[in-house]
C-alpha cells in the first residue's frame, strides 16, 4: 500500500503548498496595503488637526491663557488616537505641554529646523518605549516669526492593532482553505491511484520471474495506455529470455578453453622478469662506485691550495678552482691552449719535469708572479696525460727580499751605536767653541770664515753622529703623540729649513696639509729627521729651479694590495713628498735606502749618507711602510704611519735669539765634564746670565747650602757620584722651589722622566745650540 | 424641553462644535438653542474661571439638575471677562450671573442686583482667600523684594485676583507702576500657573485656584494671604419677575441639600449653595475705598 500512499500525500501536498503561498502572499500584501492606508488616512487626519488647533490655540497661548489650551486639549486627545499636545518655544523648552516631564527638546535637529525657517507643518514617524506614533509640529508666528511650536502625537498602535486584527481574519479563512483543500486532495488521489497499484502488482509478478503475467486495461486513459504497453513488455521480455539461455552456453566453452592459454603465457613472462632484476642490480653497484670516486676526485681538486692543471700534447683538458683564483683564467677559456703559453713562461722552462721549478708566471691582467711548479704524468693511453701542481710563491719572495733588508739594518745599527755615543761629548768642543769665539769676533776678520767652517763641520759632524745614533737606538725608546700637520710646519719655520732653503734658491716648497689629519704616535726627533732629510733630498734632486710639495692625508687600508701587502689592515697617517727632480734609475732604486749608498754613488754631497736609512728605520720601527713612486718628472716618497684618534694639546713656538737673553738670573751648571763647563758657563754668559759651575752632584749640594740660585743646569750622568736625577731628588728636599733643567748627551731615558716627574723641567739634548739652551732657560724661568 | 447641551461623539464633531463655541464670544451673540415650544428662555452667564468650554462641561449637571427642579429653559452665554458679565447683568442681555464679590458690589452699588445665593466650597467652607504667590527658587521673600518684577493679576474685576491685592502691595509700598512687566491673565489658575511656570516671577489668584489645577504646592510660596472673604455669588437682574426668582433660589438650596448634590457638584468647587445678604460683602467695599483714596492722593 506504499505507493498508493505517498502519490496521495503528493497530491495533497501540492495543494497545500499552492493554497499556503497564495494566502501568504496575499495577507502580506494586504497588511502592507492597509498599514499604508491607514497611515495616510492618519497624517492626512492629523494634518487637519494640527492646524486647526494650531489656528485656535494661538491667541490663547498669546493671552497667557494656559486654562482654555489645557480644557481644549484634553477635549483633543479625549476619545483620539493623539496621545500627548505640547507647546514649545523655538528653544526647545516647553511653554506648556501634557507630558509629565518637561523635559527640553532640541530643535536644532533637521526636521525642527526645517519647520522653523520654512515656516511649514511637518510631521514624522518616531518610536517612544515600542509604541509608533505620528509626531506633527505646526509654527505658531507672531509678526511673520515662528515664535511657539505646536507638537501633537498621534498613536499608530490602533492602526496597526487593526490591521493585526484584518490579519489574523485572513489567516482564519487561509487555515479553513487548508483544511478544505486537504480533504478534496485525499478523494482525489483516491480516484488516481487505484489503477497504479494494479500496475505495482504486475511488474512485482514480472520480477518474480511470472512472465506470462498480463494485467487487464480498464480504462482508455493514460493508466490505460500504460498498461497495455506493460503487456507488450512482458510478452518481449518472455522470448528474449529464451535466446539469451542459448548464448550463455556458446560463453562457457570459450571461457574453459582462454583460462588455459593464459596460464601458460603467465609462467614464462615470471620466469623472463627474475632474470632482469639480477642484471639491473649489477648495473646499479657499479654505478655507486662510479660517483664515490668522482666525488672524491672533485672535492680534492677543490680543497687544494695550488693551481692543479690537466694538459696534454694538445693543451689543458681542465683546470681547479684555486688555478683560476691565482692566475683569472676560467677553465673553459683554457681548453685547447698549452700551459707554458696560458702563463707566458720563459721559453726553456721544462713543464713535465717531476722536480720543483721555480719560475715567473703572467696572470691575465698582465701581472708578474713567482710561482713553483712540478708535474707527474697521469696515463699511458695515446695521449700523455699530464697534472701539473702550480703555487704562487709571490708574497714569499717579497718577504724574504724584507728580511734581508731589516737584517742588513740591524748590523748597521749595532756597529755603529756603540761608536757614535762617544763622539758626541768630542764634538760639542768643535761646536761650542767657534760659536764662542764667533760672538766677540769683529765682523770683519779674517778669522770669521775659517771658524765657521769649524762649527758647521762640527755640527755636520754630530748630525751624522745623530743620524746613525738614531738608527741604533731605533725610534722605540720614545713614543709621543704627535700630529704631522704640527711637526712639518714646525719643521718649515726651523733654522735647519732656512738652510736647506737658502741653499736652493730656486725650489719652492709648498704643502698640502689635510685639515683634521690623525694624530700618530711617534718619535717626534725621529719623524722630523725623516721630514728633512726627505725635504733635503728632494731639494738637491732638483738642483736649480723646481718644487717640492709636501702633502699630509689620512688613509683607511681595507684589504693589503697593489705593493702594499706588508701594512696591514687599519688607518694611516700618510705624508707625501713630492719632488720636480729628474728622477731616480731603476736599479738605483733598489739601493736607495742602504747607508751610504749616496756617497759611493754621486761622491761628495751634503748630508751623511744615512738619510734614507733613517727614514727607512723610522718607518720600519712606527710598523709603517715606505713607497716610492718614480718617474722622469719627479719622485714622490710616501710614508704610512699607524694612525691614532687620540689628541694632543699644542706646543709652544721656538723664538729669537734675542729674546733669549736673561736678567743676570744666577744659574748653577753641573757638569762632571771640564770641557762642557767651559762650554756651557761661556754661552750662558753671553746670554746675560751669572753662572756658577760644579763637577758632580754632591759638590752641587754643597754650593747649596751657601749661595742661592735661580736655575738648575743638571746633566745626567755625572761620573762616579750621585747621576742628575739623584742630585735633583736631594736638591727637592731642601729647596723644592728651585727650578731646573736638564741636560744629556742621550736621549730622553727613565732616569730623565723620573726627573721630569719630581719637577725638573725642560730636557735639552747634547749637542745644543745656543737658541735651543737659551729656550729651554728662558722658559723654565719664566714658568 | 430638553436642555441644550453639546454632546461628544467623536473628535471631528467635539472640534466642529468646540470651534464653534468660541466663535460665540467673539461675536456676542447668544446660541439659538433646540427649542420645541415657545417659553420663556433664561439666560446665564458665568465669570470665566475655567475655559467657556470648562465651565460648560462642569456645570452641565447642575444646569440639568436646575431645569429639572425649576422647570424652567435656560441657556448659557459665555464670557471672556468679568466685566463682560457685569454688563450683561446691567444691559438684561443675561438673567442670571455667577459673580465674584468684586464684580458684585460693582453691580449692585452701580445699578443694583438681586441676590440668589452664596456659594460654599469643599466642607462648606462660605470664605476663601486673595494670594500672592512665587515660586520658591525666585529668591523672593517678602512683597518688598517685588519691585521690579515681573507680576501677574486675574482680571481688574477680580476680588482676589486684583482688587485686594493691589490694596497690600500699594500698602507695602509697591505700585504698578514697580513692576517690570505687569499682565492680566483672566483667570486665577492662569495666574497661578504663570507663576508656577516661571512665564512671571509673582501673581496674584485665589486660592482655591490650586484645587483647580495639578500644581506642586511644594515649589511654591505664598508671599500673602488676605482675610477671609466670603465666596462668589449667584444673582439675578434687579427686574427679573419675582416669581421666577424665587423659584430658582429654591430650586438651588434644594439642589444644595440634596442627596445627590455631591454627583452634580463633582465638576465644580462650588459644593452647595447658601442664602446671602449685601452686608456679607462690606468688607470689600472696605477695601474698594481704600483703594481708591489712595489712588486719588497719588493722582493715579
Amino acid at each position: 500500500m506504499i505507493p498508493f500512499l505517498s502519490i496521495r500525500k503528493k497530491i495533497i501536498f501540492s495543494f497545500l503548498v499552492l493554497i499556503i503561498l497564495m494566502g501568504s502572499v496575499f495577507a502580506v500584501t494586504s497588511y502592507l496595503r492597509i498599514i499604508k492606508t491607514m497611515h495616510h488616512e492618519i497624517e492626512k487626519r492629523g494634518i487637519e488637526v494640527s492646524k486647526t488647533f494650531s489656528q485656535m490655540v494661538t491667541p490663547y497661548i498669546f493671552d497667557w491663557d494656559y486654562v482654555t489650551i489645557i480644557d481644549n486639549t484634553d477635549e483633543l486627545i479625549n476619545n483620539s488616537d493623539i496621545r500627548q499636545v505640547t507647546i514649545l518655544d523655538v528653544d526647545g523648552k516647553p511653554w506648556l505641554t501634557t507630558q509629565k516631564e518637561q523635559a527640553k527638546i532640541s530643535t536644532n535637529t533637521p526636521f525642527y529646523q526645517n519647520i522653523i525657517n520654512n515656516k511649514v507643518l511637518d510631521y514624522r514617524q518616531v518610536e517612544v518605549s515600542g509604541h509608533k506614533f505620528l509626531e506633527l509640529v505646526t509654527p505658531i508666528t507672531a509678526l511673520g516669526k515662528v515664535v511657539y511650536l505646536l507638537k501633537i502625537e498621534i498613536s499608530l498602535k490602533s492602526i496597526e492593532q487593526e490591521a493585526a486584527s484584518r490579519i489574523r481574519e485572513a489567516m482564519g479563512i487561509g487555515a479553513i482553505m487548508v483544511v478544505v483543500s486537504t480533504i478534496l486532495g485525499g478523494i482525489l488521489a483516491g480516484l488516481l491511484t487505484r489503477p497504479l497499484d494494479n500496475l505495482v502488482q504486475g511488474t512485482n509478478e514480472i520480477a518474480r520471474g511470472n512472465l506470462s503475467h498480463r494485467i487487464a486495461a480498464t480504462s482508455v486513459d493514460e493508466i490505460g495506455k500504460l498498461s497495455t504497453s506493460f503487456n507488450l513488455m512482458a510478452h518481449t521480455l518472455e522470448q528474449e529470455l529464451s535466446a539469451r539461455k542459448e548464448i550463455e552456453k556458446d560463453l562457457q566453452e570459450h571461457k574453459a578453453h582462454l583460462e588455459k592459454t593464459v596460464w601458460a603465457r603467465t609462467t614464462e613472462l615470471r620466469r623472463t622478469n627474475i632474470r632482469l632484476l639480477e642484471e639491473i642490480e649489477e648495473h646499479q653497484e657499479t654505478e655507486n662506485a662510479l660517483r664515490e670516486s668522482d666525488e672524491r676526485y672533485k672535492r680534492f681538486s677543490e680543497v687544494t691550495i695550488d693551481g692543479i692543471v690537466f694538459h696534454n700534447q694538445h693543451g689543458i683538458i681542465d683546470v681547479n678552482e684555486t688555478f683560476s683564483k691565482i692566475f683569472g683564467y676560467l677553465a673553459e677559456d683554457l681548453r685547447g691552449k698549452t700551459l707554458a703559453d696560458t702563463l707566458r713562461l720563459p721559453k726553456d722552462t721544462d713543464i713535465v719535469s717531476n722536480n720543483f721549478i721555480e719560475t715567473v708566471g703572467v696572470r691575465k691582467d698582465g701581472i708578474q708572479i713567482h710561482i713553483e711548479m712540478r708535474s707527474r704524468v697521469l696515463e699511458d693511453h695515446d695521449s700523455q696525460l699530464l697534472v701539473t701542481s702550480v703555487r704562487n710563491i709571490n708574497d714569499r719572495k717579497l718577504l724574504e727580499t724584507r728580511l734581508q733588508q731589516a737584517q742588513k739594518m740591524e748590523s748597521i745599527g749595532l756597529i755603529a751605536g756603540g761608536v757614535a755615543h762617544d763622539l758626541n761629548n768630542i764634538l760639542t768642543g768643535i761646536v761650542g767653541y767657534p760659536e764662542l769665539l764667533l760672538v766677540d769676533l769683529p765682523q770683519e776678520s779674517p778669522l770669521r770664515a775659517p771658524l765657521e767652517m769649524i762649527k758647521n763641520s762640527g755640527i755636520r759632524a754630530s748630525e751624522v753622529v745623530s743620524d746613525v745614533l738614531t738608527i741604533a737606538r731605533g725610534a722605540a725608546s720614545v713614543r709621543e703623540l704627535v700630529n704631522l700637520n704640527h711637526l712639518i710646519q714646525e719643521y718649515i719655520c726651523s733654522p735647519e729649513h732656512l738652510r736647506i732653503a737658502q741653499k736652493h734658491p730656486g725650489v719652492t716648497i709648498e704643502t698640502e696639509l689635510q685639515a683634521d689629519l690623525w694624530n700618530m704616535h711617534c718619535s717626534p726627533i725621529h719623524a722630523r729627521k725623516s721630514m728633512m732629510n726627505l725635504i733635503s733630498n728632494a731639494a738637491e734632486a732638483i738642483g736649480d729651479v723646481g718644487k717640492i710639495v709636501v702633502a699630509t692625508s689620512n688613509e683607511h687600508i681595507d684589504t693589503p694590495g697593489n705593493g702594499k701587502q706588508n701594512l696591514k689592515a687599519g688607518e694611516y697617517v700618510v705624508v707625501r713628498v713630492s719632488d720636480s727632480g729628474p728622477g731616480i734609475s731603476d736599479e738605483d732604486l733598489q739601493h736607495i735606502f742602504d747607508p751610504f749608498f749616496s756617497r759611493k754613488k754621486m761622491g761628495p754631497t751634503s748630508g751623511s749618507g744615512l738619510g734614507l736609512t733613517i727614514v727607512w728605520n723610522t718607518v720600519q720601527d712606527h710598523e709603517g711602510a715606505v713607497f716610492v713612486e718614480n718617474n722622469t718628472t719627479g719622485t714622490t716618497f710616501c710614508l704610512y704611519f699607524p694612525a691614532t684618534r687620540a689628541n694632543i694639546e699644542m706646543q709652544p713656538v721656538t723664538g729669537q735669539l734675542k729674546d733669549l737673553y736673561g736678567n743676570g738670573e744666577r744659574l748653577l751648571v753641573v757638569d762632571d765634564d771640564a770641557q762642557q763647563q767651559v762650554i756651557c758657563s761661556q754661552i750662558l754668559k753671553s746670554l746675560g746670565y751669572d753662572v756658577n759651575v760644579v763637577a758632580s752632584g754632591e759638590e752641587a749640594l754643597e754650593y747649596l747650602k751657601m749661595h742661592t740660585a735661580d736655575l738648575l743646569i743638571l746633566d745626567m750622568i755625572l761620573g762616579k757620584g750621585m747621576n742628575g736625577r739623584q742630585t735633583y731628588a736631594r736638591v727637592k728636599k731642601t729647596l723644592p722651589d728651585l727650578k731646573a733643567i736638564i741636560v744629556s748627551g742621550f736621549s730622553a731615558d727613565t732616569e730623565v722622566k723620573e726627573a721630569q716627574r719630581l719637577g725638573a723641567g725642560r730636557f735639552v739634548k747634547k749637542p745644543y745650540t745656543i737658541s735651543q739652551i737659551g729656550v729651554a732657560i728662558k722658559e723654565t724661568l719664566a714658568a | 424641553m430638553g436642555a441644550i447641551m453639546l454632546y461628544h461623539q467623536s473628535v471631528m464633531k467635539n472640534i466642529c462644535l468646540f470651534i464653534l463655541s468660541l466663535i460665540l464670544p467673539l461675536c456676542a451673540s447668544p446660541v439659538a438653542g433646540y427649542c420645541q415650544s415657545p417659553q420663556t428662555v433664561l439666560k446665564i452667564a458665568i465669570i470665566p474661571h475655567r475655559s467657556n468650554l470648562g465651565n460648560e462641561q462642569a456645570y452641565s449637571a447642575f444646569f440639568s439638575e436646575l431645569v429639572k427642579e425649576t422647570g424652567i429653559r435656560f441657556t448659557w452665554l459665555g464670557s471672556k471677562t468679568y466685566d463682560d458679565v457685569i454688563n450683561k447683568l446691567h444691559t438684561g442681555e443675561v438673567d442670571i450671573g455667577y459673580v465674584g464679590p468684586f464684580s458684585y458690589v460693582t453691580a449692585q452699588d452701580s445699578f443694583g442686583v438681586k441676590i440668589l445665593c452664596r456659594t460654599i466650597s469643599e466642607g462648606k467652607e462660605e470664605f476663601y482667600h486673595s494670594i500672592i504667590v512665587t515660586r520658591k527658587d525666585s529668591g523672593i521673600q517678602r512683597l518688598q523684594d517685588l519691585k521690579g518684577k515681573s507680576f501677574s493679576f486675574t482680571d481688574p474685576d477680580s476680588t482676589s485676583g486684583y482688587l485686594f491685592p493691589l490694596a497690600r502691595l500699594i500698602a507695602s509700598g509697591i505700585s504698578q507702576e514697580d513692576f517690570s512687566e505687569v499682565r492680566f491673565l483672566k483667570r486665577h489658575v492662569n495666574s497661578l500657573l504663570a507663576v508656577y511656570k516661571g512665564h512671571v516671577d509673582a501673581g496674584a489668584t485665589s486660592i482655591t485656584s490650586f484645587n483647580k489645577i495639578d500644581v506642586n504646592m511644594a515649589e511654591m510660596r505664598i508671599l500673602w494671604q488676605s482675610e477671609p472673604i466670603y465666596r462668589g455669588l449667584w444673582v439675578a437682574r434687579k427686574d427679573l419677575p419675582e416669581e421666577q426668582f424665587t423659584k430658582i433660589q429654591q430650586a438651588m438650596l434644594q439642589i444644595s441639600a440634596s442627596p445627590k448634590s455631591d454627583e452634580i457638584f463633582k465638576e465644580l468647587s462650588t459644593k452647595g449653595f447658601k442664602v446671602g445678604k449685601d452686608s456679607d460683602y462690606d468688607n470689600v467695599r472696605d477695601v474698594i475705598k481704600r483703594l481708591r483714596g489712595i489712588k486719588s492722593m497719588t493722582n493715579l
